[in-house]
């Protein structure tokens, strides 16, 4: 028979926990109790009951003590926290750079990722956005504006989708719309949205009042915003009132308000009108074939449905309704996408897309360069750190001796580089809360810092601050626990650390990375000044551009002119379908009706005296004249050289030719080219039709004396014949709003390329001071063996500039292959120029010399006596 | 600090103690608690309190022999010192002075 027991595992857990001086007496009593157990009662009970008592030791005076709970811990810490103070305040030239170098790099690092998270955030405020998308199409062949992919679509897709496509809830048709609202005599220009019934089933907007199933179930609806009824309305109640939108003669009743689009809303608006107080838009829709694109297409994708499926199904709709008879001798071959709304916030590249996009190539170069910067400083923090570990060599040796253990001294001063990151991080949130205003404006995002507005926001930082202080103590941390003691301590002569190639690394590091930002900026700044001062082929200068609101006016454009040309600030005055920095419209001709090529070419419409007043050179032929019929009548056009060029001719070979647009027109003049688009895009043929009619701005030369007085009467003369609120841009203003985004790449890239110079140029500082002041009695004896001034000094700075000079070795190619990328997305851009490396080596140069130089003069200029009387 | 007052459950160990005498060791003692209270405890409570009343200084302790019921493991005998037998009688006087305080039943100690 099995000899009885107590249960084994009860025993091993017992003595697992139990103090080993209670060990036999306890064992002896439970063991007692055991078997008068199993006499008593049954062996399982005997064994249930002794497993009872086992756990009722787990008492803390019968415990194990852990070894380490014995020592005392906090006085370590106490020490720990003395010696990091001591060291601290003693060497606060260090400390200082230290910090303001971390400081600085988490500022950088902070502002950017709170920029990140901005752009990541917009149109992720719907409760269904991750099934809110639209249709975009692509045309391939049909380039303009460099892309074949169009973000419009037929007015009749919304209501084809939700009646024939399974995966598709609600789809919607929009237009952006802007105009004079009036109510009670009233007005107020508005932007805003025009849209079918079914918006607010796609885009689920809480509503203040009203209800959105029916709020624009009626063609003469109309929602407000709450700011927009709170301008109009105040206090009253807007529900039910009516307003007079554009020139429809009909009312429109506000039949909701919802709440303002937030910040990171990608359209904005301050009115939701029916798509139907457009009458293009009432006769569009009785049609049931496409025959245009002028509208947006949003939808709500059913839960479970699959994208590829809905986006398989176009090809069948296309071929259904792209009826023979409008697309008989149509070139191009149409393809529709659908895309989420997150990810078409991020879609550049699309032509005549709706509201505001974020630039991915954008976001990731500036997180790059942030990161960059903030590993710069880091690498100070090590390399200095390195440098004064020196100094703590026998800090370390007798803490060995007293019988501290690896462990402990890599805890030691990682939890330093914890703490200075720690004090970092308070002064980076104190200079990101200044930057931020200014870096919002610069990128012209609504970018906000508050601390307490995501709850992730606080513990973020925190690890972040542990990984800092990690990542840039844990090479000194592992450095130095790792000196033996008895070499510490045995001689008197200060220890070489090992690691003194990480430190070159590391700095030839920091100045590579300078040098790179130093010539992207060189770079950015040179490509932007081009674009500012090409020869543009027209005059940007002095021109004030007023886009037509009012669409009366263009039938008064005449009496208009008149009255403007009598002050004597006004030279020349025309009107245009759309200034000559940007112009947006395509058409294609050929040179007969018959012929089977076509030619895709821009077109611009413009009054009589256009070449006056933007200044542009006509090579051949004559310009428009209202006194001939022919031209007055749209039959003659004028075109640029590139569109003589692709038609065959010479500029005076084509005066008098013909070409086929909707009927014969006859070319009675040739411009010279002039960059019509922005300088990302070469130079398209273009032709130009007159019109006195058909104008969406004024132009107007002026001299450029006294511009406030001219300003003036051209207001006056505009407030006597409209209702309208007079707005004006200068053309030059225009032509630089396309060159925004590369201004603003500029401004970022120059804030970082300080930034990285200052905390590179902290670290050199530091680390020079370092070897100086460890070299001070080398100097002595040097100078007291005759050695000059500035033979100490050459012999000082010498490894510094060797360091340098590698670190451009390796920047040069780094920086080419960089902008030289970045280039090619101009059509017309400078060369990269042996002279642009040569400055940003220089500067880095320079600025290494400045530090190191100051500090080794001040050290060869110091009497020997003092550094050699100790010894 | 050494703790000197005597809670109540730690006043009845200690009498267990002293009742048990020679034979007074955390197993023993806690037998004789079911015994006499008709409540369960576990050896190990009994140990825990055994093992404070000893810091308190009312028992001292030694190892005993060793036994062949306990596989030749020796048992830690109990014993009351001079300051726990003081606290025990104390703790009687101290009850005893508030019984007699006591109207109803001054009586029944006549």
């Amino acid at each position: 028979m099995e000899e009885l027991k107590p249960p084994v595992w009860a025993n091993r857990l017992l003595r697992r926990f139990l103090r080993d001086d209670l060990a036999e007496e306890v064992q002896g009593d439970l063991e007692e109790k055991f078997y008068v157990d199993v006499k008593l009662k049954s062996v399982f009970r005997a064994k249930l009951g002794y497993w009872f008592q086992v756990f009722n030791y787990l008492r803390p005076f019968a415990l194990r003590k852990k070894k380490s709970a014995q020592l005392n811990q906090y006085d370590m810490f106490q020490n720990y926290f003395k010696i990091a103070s001591r060291n601290l305040l003693k060497q606060k030239l260090y400390s200082g750079i230290n910090i303001a170098g971390l400081a600085l790099g988490l500022t950088c690092f902070m502002v950017i990722l709170l920029y990140v998270q901005h752009e990541f955030s917009y149109d992720r405020f719907y409760p269904n956005t991750e099934r809110i998308y639209r249709v975009y199409q692509k045309q391939a062949g049909n380039e303009f504006m460099g892309t074949d992919y169009f973000a419009v679509t037929p007015a009749q897709l919304a209501r084809v989708m939700m009646e024939e496509c399974p995966e598709v809830a609600h789809a919607t048709s929009v237009q952006r719309t802007s105009g004079l609202l009036s109510h009670n005599d009233t007005n107020f220009w508005q932007e805003g949205i025009a849209a079918d019934a079914e918006f607010f089933n796609v885009f689920r907007v809480s509503f203040n009042e009203g209800n959105p199933q029916t709020a624009l179930a009626d063609g003469r609806s109309i929602v407000l915003t709450q700011t927009l009824a709170q301008t109009v309305f105040g206090d009253q109640d807007p529900i039910g009132k009516a307003f007079r939108y554009q020139d429809v003669a009909e009312d429109f009743i506000v039949t909701g308000i919802i709440p303002d689009p937030p910040a990171n809303a990608s359209f904005k608006y301050s009115f939701v009108i029916h798509l139907l107080y457009s009458s293009g838009y009432a006769e569009e829709i009785k049609h049931t074939g496409w025959s245009n694109n002028s509208y947006y297409t949003f939808f709500e994708l059913r839960e479970a449905a699959a994208v590829p499926d809905l986006e398989n199904r176009f090809a069948a709709l296309l071929k259904k309704y792209q009826l023979p008879e409008d697309y008989a001798d149509y070139p191009f071959k149409d393809q529709y996408f659908a895309q989420s709304l997150t990810d078409s916030y991020f879609q550049t590249g699309v032509n005549f897309d709706l509201g505001q996009k974020g630039n991915l190539k954008v976001i990731y170069a500036y997180a790059a360069v942030a990161l960059i910067v903030l590993l710069l400083a880091c690498v100070n923090y090590m390399n200095l750190a390195v440098a004064r570990s020196v100094k703590r060599a026998r800090e370390v040796g007798l803490r060995k001796v007293v019988g501290a253990m690896r462990a402990q001294l890599v805890a030691q001063f990682l939890g330093e580089s914890v703490l200075i990151a720690l004090f970092a991080l308070i002064l980076a949130i104190g200079l990101t809360y200044g930057v931020l205003p200014y870096f919002a404006q610069i990128v012209e995002r609504p970018v906000e810092f508050n601390l307490l507005a995501n709850p992730y926001v606080i513990p973020a930082l925190l690890v972040l601050v542990l990984m800092v202080g990690l990542l840039s103590g844990s090479y000194p941390a592992f450095a130095m626990s790792s000196l033996k003691p008895i070499d510490v301590l045995k001689t008197k002569t200060d220890v070489k650390i090992s690691g003194f190639s990480l430190q070159q690394f590391l700095m030839v590091f920091q100045f590579v990375v300078s040098i790179v930002l130093i010539f992207s900026s060189v770079v950015i700044y040179r490509q932007l000044n081009f674009m500012k001062n090409k020869e543009l082929g027209y005059d940007k200068e002095n021109v004030v551009t007023i886009w037509i609101k009012d669409r009366a006016l263009r039938e008064k454009f005449e009496v208009l002119a008149s009255e403007w040309q009598q002050h004597p600030g006004i030279i020349h005055t025309t009107m245009a379908t759309s200034l000559p920095a940007d112009i947006s419209s395509s058409t294609l001709i050929k040179k007969t009706a018959a012929d089977k090529d076509q030619l895709a070419i821009y077109q611009w419409s413009v009054g009589a005296d256009f070449l006056n007043v933007f200044g542009i050179e006509l090579v051949a032929g004559r310009t428009f004249s209202e006194e001939i019929k022919s031209d007055v009548t749209e039959e003659n056009l004028i075109i640029n050289e590139t569109a003589a060029r692709a038609l065959g001719w010479t500029a005076t070979e084509a005066i008098g030719k013909q070409v086929d647009r909707d009927g014969a027109k006859t070319i009675i003049g040739v411009v010279k080219d002039f960059h019509m688009l922005s300088m990302h895009l070469p130079i398209q043929p273009l032709m130009i039709r007159y019109t006195n009619f058909w104008g969406r701005f004024f132009a107007i030369k002026i001299k450029p004396t006294e511009i406030p007085q001219t300003l003036g009467h051209i207001e006056a003369v505009l407030k006597k014949n409209s209702i309208y609120p007079f707005e004006y841009q200068f053309l030059s203003d225009e032509y630089n709003k396309l060159y925004s985004s590369e201004l603003k790449l500029g401004e970022v890239f120059g804030f970082f390329t300080i930034t990285s110079i200052v905390i590179a140029s902290l670290g050199l500082f530091g680390l020079a001071a370092f070897t100086t002041s460890q070299r001070t009695k080398e100097i002595g004896i040097r100078k007291v063996l005759g050695a000059s001034v500035q033979q100490v000094v050459v012999i000082l700075s010498q490894s510094f500039a060797w360091r340098v000079l590698a670190a451009f070795i390796i920047a040069v190619p780094l920086g080419w292959f960089a902008m030289n990328s970045w280039l090619q997305d101009f059509a017309y851009r400078i060369q990269l120029t042996w002279w642009m490396f040569a400055l940003a080596g220089l500067t880095a140069f320079m600025v290494a010399g400045i530090s190191i130089g100051y500090l080794s003069i001040r050290a060869s200029q110091a009497n020997p006596v003092d550094s050699l009387r100790s010894e | 600090m050494i703790e000197t007052r005597l809670g109540e459950f730690e006043e009845v160990i200690l009498l267990l103690v002293g009742i048990l005498g020679e034979g007074a060791y955390a197993y023993r003692i806690a037998e004789e608690f079911k015994n006499q209270t008709g409540r369960a405890i576990s050896i190990g409570a009994t140990h825990s309190t055994l093992d404070r009343l000893e810091t308190k200084g009312f028992l001292k302790s030694e190892m005993g022999s060793a036994t062949a019921e306990r596989g030749g493991r020796r048992k830690r005998i109990f014993n009351i010192t001079a300051l726990g037998k003081r606290v025990l009688k104390e703790s009687r006087d101290f009850k005893v002075s508030l019984w007699e305080q006591y109207p109803a039943f001054k009586v029944n100690f006549n």
